[in-house]
């Protein structure tokens, strides 16, 4: 008996050493975005829209939006599993798309629609750890990197939100760490591999279209899978193998994104307050008759769907700096965090003092400077590769970074030929292909005092990471809303080209 | 020929100091010499005469290096940002000086709102209420040695501010209370 207690005492020892890391990872992170998620209690930016849109499907109500539903059915769901408004009247929630202030039942609480977001965003640092360990195969290094995922001010600021952007970062967190995962678990890449990736890929797409760039994905899975063929140059057998990796793949997310799409078609069985969104007449009419789960009808609501997203999107006005109260910026200007916006405020005197609590989306320096640091390394270094011929020291770690960097640059890219007016926040999906980029970089320069224990290149790491913890610490009022007096304020006002802005 | 090696931690190492030091300068709150101790007292009441009766809800002591108070049209320090309340509010200052050259002398006081300035215990001028920074100009003769002046001020509502300077009548120097110089000094 005492010898069966030993051996289970020793086992869970050894699965708690071997686990540490990512404990304490889950730890912090959830002490980061879950505490107090529901302050304010109130909402701010995209959230008057996605609270309206997930309650229509708590209720039924058939709604169409510029962005796949998928984000809005998690938040809907949470609602409905937490519970906290179970005795609150949400009728208004159905009665419009942008749900004011004043129109919100004032004693509705947040928690459950922002649930989704905040704990799939904390359950990331998961992925992200498992994504360095992989690669570098350094479990501290790993845990140490995995701060930038946990300690950046505008990732918490947005993810602790019922926004879309947190739940989007999951399952793009999940696709990269599956794709690790199939390189470098030393198999034999399968068709499963390619169907599994489609699933995680089509989830993310499935929630804001701007996933698409995940697409890249089935390339590097299949450079991989294929890296003799392509070598040899035996074109044949590369054909051969994209006849059924492609279709699989690609029909994987599809699968995903009309299987979302079904499932919203089906669950919007009522039209409340004539609000049709250019539904056509046999999409209205197969609701009045109760039939919205049918096949044809899904045929028709799914046509109409992209037909509404895509008139949205062509609305959508484009950036005009020349506004005094413009919140968007130009995609380059993200880089260096330009520009915040201040997503809600409120204004109180304490002691005859004006104090301000600030809910605002700035980046933590340390890390955006960082990331844009290590895009400027490694294309430096993919230049010196590719143009002018030197040798890589370290091989996969090499190409590693090319897929990262590529995927930043790729994602910039694509984002540069969109005309609408875009956010800061729209640069957080790079931001995360760039932090597991600078990690990457940092382990090529460092690799070999990192593999030999060099004490200063650990102390360096130290501080390095305590840094990014103390300055995420400083701006933090500018992230859960704690009170500051315009001098408090400006001490945080670390450029003018943020665009930070007072309330006085 | 000796080389330097290159030592990538060191680099790394000094990059994150020079990163930290810059950070704690920036983050770092100002503190300037406390030449005065202005006390600023938060009315109950809205002001709008500096003869008013006082009806003081809290005070606080502030320390200033000189009387240059008028930042971004409130009641700011360069240095030390808002020191005053959001509006309604009375400051007075009893503070020591001493004159090194017998002579004439030039007291300027800008406010917005009132004030009363005072030397020896005599009033040398005033504004009773409320104005936009305006600039009066107080004269004196001052004999060598220990004096003191008596600055009391007041802020109704909106825009703020307070400067005093000083000249010796026959020079066109002029400098704020709180600086040195070689007619008169503070500390």
């Amino acid at each position: 008996m005492s010898i069966k207690t030993n051996d289970l005492r020793r086992l869970l020892y050894a699965q708690l050493k071997q686990n540490i890391y990512p404990l304490i990872l889950l730890v912090c992170s959830f002490g980061i975005y879950f505490t107090e998620y529901g302050n304010p209690n109130a909402m701010f930016w995209d959230e008057n829209y996605h609270i309206a849109s997930a309650e229509k499907h708590i209720d039924g109500v058939m709604y169409m939006e510029p962005h796949p539903p998928l984000g809005k059915m998690l938040m809907g769901l949470a609602e409905v599993m937490i519970g906290a408004n179970t005795h609150v009247d949400k009728h208004k929630l159905n009665e419009t798309d942008y749900l004011k202030g004043e129109d919100a039942p004032a004693t509705m609480k947040y928690t459950g629609f922002r649930w989704p977001s905040v704990v799939l965003m904390a359950l990331s640092v998961l992925f992200f750890y498992g994504i360095l360990q992989r690669i570098t195969q350094h479990k501290l290094f790993a845990f140490l990197f995995s701060s930038f995922i946990i300690f950046d001010n505008a990732l918490v600021i947005h993810a602790r939100a019922a926004m879309l952007e947190g739940i989007q970062l999951f399952f793009i967190l999940a696709a990269l760490y599956y794709l690790v995962r199939s390189i470098t678990s030393g198999k034999k890449i399968t068709f499963v591999n390619y169907v599994i990736l489609g699933l995680l890929i089509g989830l993310a797409i499935s929630v804001k279209i701007n996933a698409f760039i995940l697409l890249l994905l089935f390339i590097m899975l299949f450079g991989v899978d294929q890296w003799k063929n392509i070598q040899s140059l035996n074109f044949l057998a590369v054909g051969k193998r994209l006849l059924p990796t492609v279709p699989l793949g690609v029909g994987a997310v599809a699968l995903v994104f009309l299987t979302v799409f079904y499932i919203h078609i089906g669950m919007g069985t009522k039209v409340i307050a004539e609000r049709t969104y250019k539904a056509s007449p046999e999409y209205l009419a197969a609701i009045h008759k109760g039939d919205t789960w049918s096949i044809s009808t899904f045929i028709v609501g799914m046509r109409d769907n992209l037909k509404y997203m895509s008139e949205y999107a062509d609305g959508v006005p484009k950036l005009d700096e020349c506004k005094p109260d413009e919140n968007g910026s130009f995609a380059m200007n993200w880089i260096l965090g330009k520009k915040t916006i201040n997503y809600r405020w409120d204004k109180d005197t304490i002691d005859g003092k004006v104090k301000v609590k600030y809910m605002t989306i700035v980046g933590n320096p340390i890390i955006w400077f960082s990331v844009a640091a290590g895009i400027v390394l490694s294309l430096g270094l993919i230049m010196s590769k590719f143009i002018y011929g030197q040798q890589e020291k370290y091989t996969p770690l090499f190409y590693w970074i090319c897929a990262f960097t590529s995927l930043y640059m790729c994602y910039m890219i694509a984002i540069l030929q969109i005309e609408r007016v875009m956010y800061l926040y729209h640069y957080l999906v790079p931001l995360v292909f760039g932090s597991i980029n600078l990690a990457l970089v940092f382990n090529y320069i460092y690799r070999d005092d990192i593999i030999n224990n060099n004490k200063h290149v650990w102390i360096n790491i130290s501080v390095y990471v305590t840094l990014v913890i103390a300055v995420f610490a400083f701006f933090s009022p500018l992230t859960y809303g704690f009170a500051l007096t315009e001098d408090q304020f400006e001490l945080r006002n670390w450029f003018s080209f943020w665009k930070l802005q007072v309330v006085k | 020929m000796k080389t330097i090696p290159f030592n990538k931690n060191l680099v790394f190492s000094v990059l994150l100091t020079v990163i930290t030091l810059a950070i704690i300068n920036r983050i770092t709150p100002p503190h300037v010499n406390g030449v005065f101790n202005l006390v600023i007292s938060k009315n109950r009441t809205s002001i709008a005469n500096i003869h008013q009766q006082r009806d003081i809800e809290m005070s606080k002591m502030v320390k200033v290096d000189r009387i240059n108070l008028a930042e971004k049209s409130q009641f700011r320090h360069p240095k030390l940002g808002e020191i005053g309340y959001s509006g309604d509010f009375f400051m007075d200052l009893d503070a020591p000086f001493t004159v090194k050259k017998s002579g004439d002398y030039l007291f300027f006081v800008s406010s917005d709102d009132g004030f009363i300035l005072s030397v020896d215990g005599k009033q040398l001028c005033e504004w009773t209420h409320d104005r936009p920074l305006t600039r009066d100009t107080c004269n004196i003769h001052l004999n060598e040695g220990q004096h003191s002046f008596k600055l009391v001020y007041y802020q109704g509502y909106g825009n703020a501010g307070l400067l005093m300077n000083y000249r010796f009548s026959t020079d066109s120097s002029e400098y704020f209370m709180g600086d040195n110089s070689k007619y008169l000094s503070f500390y």
